[in-house]
């Protein structure tokens, strides 16, 4: 029976510009990412092929379909056991031989598929020409060059598609194993039974391997228990004899085989290039002299990037969303009193503040960080900081989830996903809070230029730099502690490919990034900011007595707070500005000035009065930067570890962690400050 | 020897991974398997990882790992 709708399987290595196919096929808007475990979740997507509709699934970018990571065990199952209709496999045309490996792995299990042989602008820049026609023959298999980014090449793809859909699939054997194991498959190949969709020879393979994943799935997909089977006996005799002739482990010997026939057919198709010009970045990036300044410098670039120009665009949003709160207060001029004042003052005013104080830089840090993904900078960041992160017992790649955090703690704890070991995600999970996020920065930088380097610039980006260097050093020390204590174990083991620099394609990653991180983070900011305003509201303008719900807080808060080096008020803005750290110095002003509404003192001279007015010093400020780098996630992180975790325990502990190292640190630089002072 | 002592951009053959588990798999199925060429490009700041040239792509191995791997030097006159 033929359905109406065509599933299509896109497979392929990290790298490869599979996203950018998916796209074009599609016409939809995906983030594309260059690092591998970005497209952990399988995207999806509809088009139309001739008269039918085609369902297309982006899996996630493997080396392989072995099973040893959860990418491509996602990536295996469906291929094994989805209804895909066609397999369309991506290669670089510049590293064949290494995608061979997977489309080889691929056509053994499915008999038939569609090589796109992308990139091949790429390859043209490095003289590299292969022989598609050639690689047709000795495949049997459609085969495609394409440029995707420019689109060239997809119509003849889609052609290609619709004829493989029709086609059924081959018997042939595209590798061919030594003589033993090849006599032992037919055997065993035909006991089988049916499955469908999944070649015979493959499943006896996978039993001659002891391939337990597959074993697995396969249990699971067909209900049956293979171990049960006569034919499993069989295998088991026919894995003895062979280790009688000396061929001990199958599996490598299998692995071994089918690298070489990609080596063979890949050698046969292109010339290789015997000289690897090592290219003039990596030679500066990794340097043992420039490469970690370097790195830090570009980080500082985007940070300065992203303060400096979102000041104005900050300032004007501003201007505009506070402006129309008149108009709204018009509007609701028939609500009775306090609604009104809860709804404009409270609710709105809050979300104003939000926006204009949150929207700017995310719209400028996400895209520059986006570029870094996309041009291949961002594995050379975890290549020098692995040991780093190792002495901490912790992944190399928390190094690019902290470097997420500085943007968005939320945006760094779903990019943890690139983490495949689970103690080790949650490591980076829960101390990707000690990296301060974009909206925390100015609070830092103001408390900094007031306090400390009284306008001057240079002392300024010392201090930030001191204050970076802080929360990179709790990091590790956190995820080091973790390490031995709550979540004990071993650093796993990665080998990771260092991709060649590309250039970024700058219109598709603003607009991507736009659409994916900053309007979504910015939705949760303000899911929880709106509530929160209505709350904050009622707790400066509710009066018990001779003093409203805030002052009343902040007096109970007072002990605690001066202990840390604090006071009540500091220690209650933090706890409301739980929905958006950058609230915080707004409410503190508040209950500073005993407003009933959030203000903010536009001139940073006032508010060095204010602060200094009430009671601050530079220990004070001190303490107070430590506690902003130090302290529990705000509301949508801490939605989105739930989201990542699935477990109110790590959650908690993810809130705590910080917190308590944060109580910690300030009581320890108040009480150490007291022999100075 | 072993990959670890490798001198920078010279050329060995793989003999023999004393890798084992989820780590030898995933070595094998990027092509580090026994007669491959292998190159140390360069290191990291801190000395590890360091870069190796396979089959044209360039892998990140880590010390400790590196040193399960025993190689041999490609004769000069090949």
């Amino acid at each position: 029976m033929m359905s109406e709708q065509i599933t299509i399987a896109l497979a392929g290595n990290p790298n490869v510009g599979k996203s950018t196919i998916f796209n074009k096929l599609t016409g939809m808007k995906q983030h594309t990412g260059n690092w591998p475990g970005k497209t952990v979740e399988i995207a999806e997507g509809f088009f139309s092929l001739g008269s039918k509709r085609c369902r297309i699934v982006d899996l996630p970018g493997t080396y392989s379909i072995s099973a040893n990571s959860e990418d491509e065990e996602v990536a295996r199952d469906f291929i094994c056991f989805s209804d895909s209709e066609v397999v369309l496999v991506v290669a670089d045309a510049t590293a064949l031989e290494r995608n061979l490996s997977l489309l080889l792995q691929i056509l053994e299990i499915k008999g038939k598929g569609v090589l796109c042989v992308n990139l091949m602008d790429e390859a043209e820049k490095q003289h590299i020409t292969p022989d598609l026609n050639k690689l047709e023959k000795m495949l049997n298999i459609p085969v495609v060059g394409t440029k995707a980014r420019n689109g060239k090449g997809i119509e003849y793809l889609l052609c290609c598609i619709q004829e493989s859909v029709f086609s059924s699939p081959k018997t042939q054997k595209w590798v061919i194993y030594p003589e033993g194991i090849e006599q032992a498959v037919e055997e065993i190949e035909k006991l089988l039974p049916e499955f469908g969709g999944i070649s015979s020879r493959w499943v006896a393979l996978k039993l001659l391997e002891d391939d337990i994943s597959v074993i697995k799935a396969i249990e699971k997909n067909y209900e049956i228990n293979l171990k049960e089977t006569e034919f499993y006996s069989r295998v088991y005799e026919k894995r003895e004899s062979l280790k009688q002739e000396g061929l001990t482990n199958i599996a490598d010997i299998c692995t071994a085989q089918r690298i070489q026939c990609a080596e063979k057919i890949a050698k046969g198709v292109v010339e290789t290039k015997e000289e690897f010009r090592r290219n003039k970045l990596d030679r500066i990036l990794t340097s043992k002299t420039l490469g970690i300044p370097i790195m830090m410098l570009m980080l500082c670039a985007v940070f300065c990037i992203t303060i400096e120009g979102a000041n104005y665009p900050s300032q004007w949003l501003g201007n505009l969303l506070f402006g129309f709160e008149n108009i709204l207060q018009k509007w609701f001029i028939f609500l009775p009193e306090t609604l009104q004042r809860i709804l404009v003052d409270g609710m709105y005013h809050t979300l104003a503040w939000v926006v204009s104080v949150m929207l700017p830089p995310m719209a400028i840090f996400f895209p520059l960080f986006a570029l870094l993904e996309d041009s291949g900078f961002l594995p050379r960041i975890a290549f020098n900081m692995d040991r780093c992160l190792r002495i901490a017992k912790a992944h190399g790649r928390q190094a690019l989830t902290m470097c997420q955090g500085f943007g968005c703690n939320a945006c760094g704890v779903m990019g943890c996903r690139i983490i495949n070991s689970p103690r080790e995600r949650l490591i980076a999970i829960i101390t990707n809070n000690f990296v301060p996020c974009n909206g925390r920065f100015p609070t830092i930088i103001v408390l900094i230029t007031l306090f400390f380097s009284a306008g001057n610039t240079a002392i300024s980006s010392l201090a930030l730099l001191g204050v970076i260097a802080l929360s990179v050093g709790v990091t590790l020390i956190i995820s080091r502690l973790l390490s031995e204590t709550l979540l004990k174990g071993q650093p796993s083991s990665f080998v990771m490919e260092l991709p060649p620099y590309r250039k970024p394609q700058f219109f598709k990653v603003l607009v991507r990034s736009f659409a994916d991180r900053t309007l979504f983070v910015l939705g949760r900011a303000v899911i929880a900011a709106v509530p929160a305003g209505a709350i904050i509201w009622l707790l400066a303008n509710i009066k018990s007595g001779d003093n409203s719900i805030l002052y009343i807080l902040g007096s109970y808060l007072k002990p605690l707070g001066n202990l840390m080096g604090l006071d009540g008020y500091i220690l209650l803005a933090f706890i409301l500005g739980f929905p958006a750290n950058e609230i915080v110095i707004p409410i503190l002003i508040m209950c500073y000035t005993a407003s009933g509404k959030m203000t903010d003192i536009s001139q940073a001279a006032e508010l060095g009065t204010l602060l200094k007015m009430n009671g601050w010093n530079t220990v004070t400020a001190l303490c107070v930067i430590v506690f902003s780098v130090m302290h529990f996630p705000c509301a949508t992180t801490c939605q989105t570890i739930y989201k990542e975790t699935k477990s109110i325990k790590w959650t908690m502990v993810s809130i705590l962690i910080p917190t308590l190292t944060g109580i910690c640190m300030c009581i320890l630089i108040n009480f150490v400050s007291g022999f100075f002072v | 020897m072993y990959l670890n002592e490798a001198l920078p951009n010279e050329s060995y053959y793989i003999r023999k991974l004393h890798t084992k588990g989820v780590l030898r798999c995933r070595m094998r199925e990027l092509g580090i398997i026994e007669g491959t060429q292998i190159k140390s490009l360069f290191c990291a700041p801190f000395g590890d990882p360091v870069a190796y040239l396979v089959r044209g792509t360039v892998l990140a191995i880590r010390n400790c790992e590196a040193a399960e791997i025993e190689i041999e030097p490609v004769k000069n006159d090949e």
